[in-house]
This record gives structure tokens, sequence and C-alpha cells, in this order.
């Protein structure tokens, strides 16, 4: 099996993730911050620890302001609806996956929150600095889109917003463990990204992680294990953020993922996908019945094989064996960007443990289907 | 006797333990009596009395802030 759907979910993961997340189911998985006993004090050990590595990483001083969520739309959720209020204007990028969009599009609909969406083609700075008004509260965007190998300049766009006065709320899904990101140096106000993709954690975990100052309004109410007496939620963060029974396990395997992530270096684990990349790139471009929709420079190759569907596609692929995706990707305003056609297009997606092999024999797969292909 | 400083969250009481006991004062982090709290829940980290003032120096040179210090 080559597993090529690395941008879903990374796989495999590393044996101290899968370790620690079941070392806690069997061994220690009492509920964190609730109660005082050594299973419960345990398990909040294993989200400190989190917080630690996850502020670490993204260079982040105070791990107070680590929040962890289940993925990456609750933490761009949690980020949006706790800092974009009525009468706001956001700028938000032609590249973003439904996790933007779509909160931002309910914002909206319902709390006259009013939305423009800037280019990436060109000067993205220049395109959003067109686009902000006196009343523009933020900038949501992504820092590397899902389906073609563009990265947005994080820190030009971060300092503009700076100098704006606006917030800079960042989608690193894509970027996170495999781009060196700093908030400090990026001017980030919020960063969401998914515990589970290049961060290498299991499912079921994802961060927002907030520069000091940013005390977005809760995002879900119920029990945060302090405080009870108060009917608020409490006014810090992570508490503020975190209603609700934590995904112990989850948040343990991320700890690993991340220390991973930080022995190998993100620039590092970077470099070798997009090398990897390239190398499927320089392949399938040389095959006339492949479209290529994506150009070398990051971790993934979109595609179709002319005379086939993408989901035919997708399929004939893991018959032989081979995991990609196909469709939309949860990104249809990504996909209209880029010119797809209305069934989408095929991803392959690499990730720090594919092979060079593994690549070839993508190819040579893919090129066989092809040359089958061609003319129906 | 046992000395409890109580703090924000649960957050700060791992930072705080870790700041005690990577010094080497024997410390852990409980649960307080929501009776001894204006809020409720909350939680703390207890130590040695005989080590107070060593605790209470360590955690503001880490600048861990802490509520109330309780017993003693």
């Amino acid at each position: 099996m080559i597993y090529l759907d690395n941008a879903a979910t990374t796989f495999p993961k590393p044996p101290e993730v899968v370790n620690a997340a079941y070392e806690c189911m069997s061994k220690w998985c009492g509920n964190p911050g609730r109660g005082s006993h050594r299973l419960a004090i345990r398990a909040s050990q294993a989200l400190f620890d989190c917080r630690e590595e996850a502020s670490a990483l993204f260079g982040l001083e105070n791990s107070d302001n680590v929040v962890i969520t289940s993925n990456a739309t609750y933490a761009l959720n949690a980020a949006i609806f706790g800092l974009v209020g009525e009468g706001d204007h956001v700028i938000i990028s032609d590249l973003e996956h439904n996790s933007v969009l779509r909160p931002v599009e309910f914002l909206r609909q319902s709390r006259g929150v009013r939305y423009d969406i800037f280019s990436t083609r060109g000067d993205p700075c220049a395109s959003v600095r067109k686009l902000i008004r006196p009343n523009t509260r933020a900038l949501i965007c992504t820092h590397s889109s899902n389906i073609v190998n563009r990265r947005l300049p994080a820190e030009e766009l971060g300092l503009l917003c700076r100098r704006s006065g606006i917030l800079f709320i960042l989608d690193a899904s894509q970027s996170a463990g495999s781009v060196d990101i700093n908030m400090k140096r990026d001017g980030i106000s919020a960063l969401c990204c998914a515990g589970h993709k290049g961060l290498l954690g299991p499912q079921g975990s994802g961060l927002a992680l907030f520069a000091d100052g940013i005390l977005p309004a809760p995002f879900a109410y119920g029990g945060s294990g302090i405080n009870s007496l108060d009917i608020d939620m409490p006014e810090f963060l992570p508490d503020r953020l975190e209603a609700g029974t934590m995904a112990t396990p989850a948040a343990a395997g991320l700890t690993e993922g991340i220390k991973y992530v930080r022995r190998r270096g993100a620039d590092a684990i970077g470099k070798y996908e997009r090398e990897l990349c390239a190398r499927i790139h320089r392949k399938l471009s040389a095959h006339k019945e492949i479209r290529l929709y994506s150009a070398e420079g990051g971790a993934l190759c979109l595609f179709n094989v002319r005379g086939m569907t993408a989901q035919e596609c997708a399929a004939r692929l893991d018959e032989a064996g081979i995991c990609v995706r196909a469709g939309l990707h949860c990104a249809p305003l990504a996909h209209k960007t880029v010119g797809t056609p209305e069934g989408g297009a095929v991803r392959a997606s690499v990730g720090p443990f594919s092979t060079a092999q593994e690549a070839d024999d993508f190819c040579s797969v893919l090129c066989g289907i092809a040359k089958n292909a061609g003319g129906i | 006797m046992m000395c409890i400083a109580s703090m924000k969250n649960m957050t700060d009481a791992h930072r705080a333990h870790r700041a005690l006991s990577g010094a080497g004062v024997r410390a852990e982090i409980v649960g307080l009596d929501p009776n001894m709290t204006k809020h409720g829940c909350a939680y703390g980290v207890s130590f040695a009395c005989n080590e107070k003032e060593e605790a209470q120096r360590l955690l503001a040179s880490r600048r861990i802030n802490y509520g109330e210090l309780l017993g003693g």
C-alpha cells in the first residue's frame, strides 16, 4: 500500500505517537482538570506538556495561550467566532477551505459581518491592502493551500496587519510541521492548525494559539474544571475556550508528534516533502494525458487524467493499492480559483515518511492508468 | 505542616509544580476545597511550610502568580 493522502491526515504516525496515545488510554487516562486524584492530575500533565511543546514550536512565550481543540476546524471556529462580531469586516483569500469560508459566510448571514476575498496571484499583500476598510477586524487566511503548492507570505501579511491595526488569523493546517512558523516574528494573532496532519498527532487533535493580549469570546460553554461557581466561562486562556472533557489520548500523542517535528525540524521536513513532490511533478508533467494543476514547491500534486473523472482515477489508484483523494477537498473556492472542472481533481500528497520509491511507483501506476484512459 | 499556593488554573499549577520540583522542593498539585475559594473549584500546589520562603522565591523568580497562600 502506498499512502499519498497526507494533506488529509498523515499516515503512518511515528511509533512514539501511537505509544503515547495507547499508554494514556491503558495506564493513566483520568479526566484532566476534573478532580485531584492521581490519574486526573496525570492526565492534566499530558495537556500541559502538549501546550509547552506547541508553544515552543511556534515561538509563543506563554503556553497558557495554547488552546487544545479537536481539529483545525474547531480551532478556526473558536478564533473566528471569538474575535469577529456584529458589523465587522474581514478579508479572506481565494484559496480558503470551508473551515474558513463557512464560518465567515455564517457570520455574514447572521451577524451582518461583511467579507472580501483577495486574490493570491501576484502580490497578496497589495491585494489585501486594497481591501482594508476602517471597520476591518481581521485578515483570515490559509498559510498553504490544501490543493495547490501556493504558500502565502505570513511574515509580510502579519506586518501589514500589525501596521493596519487588524488581527491576523492564520490557518496553518497544511503548513504546521513543514514550515518554520513563529507567531511573534510573523505577527500572527491567532494560529489554527490540525494536530493530525503535519504535527503527526492522532485524529481528534488540533490547536488554536493566541498572541498575548488576544482574548476571544468563548465558542462553547460548559464545565471547565475550575471556577465552578461562576456562571460565565473563565476570563483567561486556555480554560476560556476549553469547555468539556478534553481528548487526552489525542493530546498525549500530539505532544510526541510535535517533539518529532522539533527533532527533525519543520524546515527539513518541508524540504524533504518538496523534493519528493517535485520528483512526482517532473515525472507526471511529461505525460500528455495528465493535466497538472499544481506546480512544484510543496507537498502535493493536483491533477486529472484526460477521459476520466477524478473519482474514477482515485478508484483505479486505490485498486492498485495507492491512497489519494479526489473531489473538491472541502475547498470549492480554491478549486474555482485554480480552475479545476466541476468534479474537482485528484490530489496526491506526500508526508515525512513517504519515500522516493513510493513516489516512483505511484507515477508509474498513474501513467499506466492515463495511457489506457487516453482517447476514451 | 503543609502550605498550599492557590493557582489560577491547572496550567499554572503544573508550571508551579515543575518549578518547585525542579529545584528540589517536594511539591504536589492538589484540589482546593471549594469552600476555601471565591469562585468554586480550584487547584493549588502544596509543599512543606518550612520551605515556604524558598517556594515563594522560586515562584516569583519564574513569574508564576499565585492567589492565596494557605496554611503555615
